[in-house]
């Protein structure tokens, strides 16, 4: 399944910008890329979704397990998801999920969440 | 009219992308809107992607044939697979988290489905599990 995924190094956060379908057969990808920006130190990430145009729970999977990485335990980051689709706020209301995120219109907003602390 | 696909389970990315190029043509075919398009691939994803993970094993994978049916009225969408029994119905939805630390790593699958189905049913007839959602027009 088409996925590209591009991150991007800022002051405070990294842009993290998948592009494409996020299902259970490329979730694992997503994952690891979530992972290795994790595990490379970042702990404070922008989810941009504004290039995603259909996210299964799977997809939904993958950023719950990042933002308890950065969030819990010892860590003080953050994930905050910015520009989703009506579609992607969908499925993660649906799945009980949306109001554990920031959510931001633009990505510009969301790294300034960053910038504010 | 009904559409059908047989997938072979073996590898997730194949047997998605499969799926998905599938709903597309079905979509066209059957002159879906862009919420009934939307809706039949939500829960086609999610129940196909849970025949793959409980149903069959990584070592045992096996086929499942997923259909698609349209009415004035409805939009009949079966998924059947020669796994062991399992009825993702019984399978209880996990109550909202009210907090990041209460958040279920997955389980989101099944809501998704009840949400985007009007009726949703399950028969083990024989050695098969099928899966029949109707999301009506």
């Amino acid at each position: 399944m088409t996925l590209t995924i591009t991150t991007e190094e800022m002051d405070r956060c990294t842009v993290i910008k998948p592009s494409g379908r996020i299902d259970s057969s490329n979730a694992s990808d997503f994952d690891l890329v979530l992972n290795d920006v994790i595990d490379g130190g970042q702990k404070n990430l922008v989810l941009d979704l504004s290039e995603i145009d259909y996210m299964s729970s799977a997809g939904i999977r993958a950023i719950v397990s990042a933002r308890k990485m950065v969030k819990l335990g010892v860590f003080d980051g953050n994930v905050v998801i910015a520009a989703p689709s009506e579609r992607v706020i969908d499925v993660l209301n649906l799945s009980g999920m949306g109001r554990l995120f920031p959510i931001e219109t633009t990505v510009e907003a969301a790294v300034a969440d960053f910038a504010k602390k | 009219m009904t559409d059908t696909l047989t997938l072979d389970g073996c590898d997730a990315l194949e047997e998605m992308t499969a799926l998905a190029q599938w709903i597309d043509t079905v979509a066209m075919r059957q002159d879906l809107t862009r919420s009934e398009r939307f809706r039949l691939e939500m829960v086609l994803t999610e129940s196909v992607t849970n025949v793959i993970d409980h149903a069959f094993s990584a070592e045992s994978p096996g086929q499942i044939t997923v259909s698609v049916s349209c009415s004035d009225a409805e939009i009949e969408a079966t998924v059947i697979d020669k796994g062991q029994p399992f009825n993702p119905l019984t399978h209880s939805i996990p109550e909202r988290p009210r907090s990041l630390e209460e958040a279920a790593i997955g389980g989101a699958g099944i809501s998704l489905i009840r949400h985007f189905v009007d009726e949703c049913s399950y028969q083990r007839n024989d050695h098969d599990n099928q899966l029949t959602m109707r999301i009506l027009r």
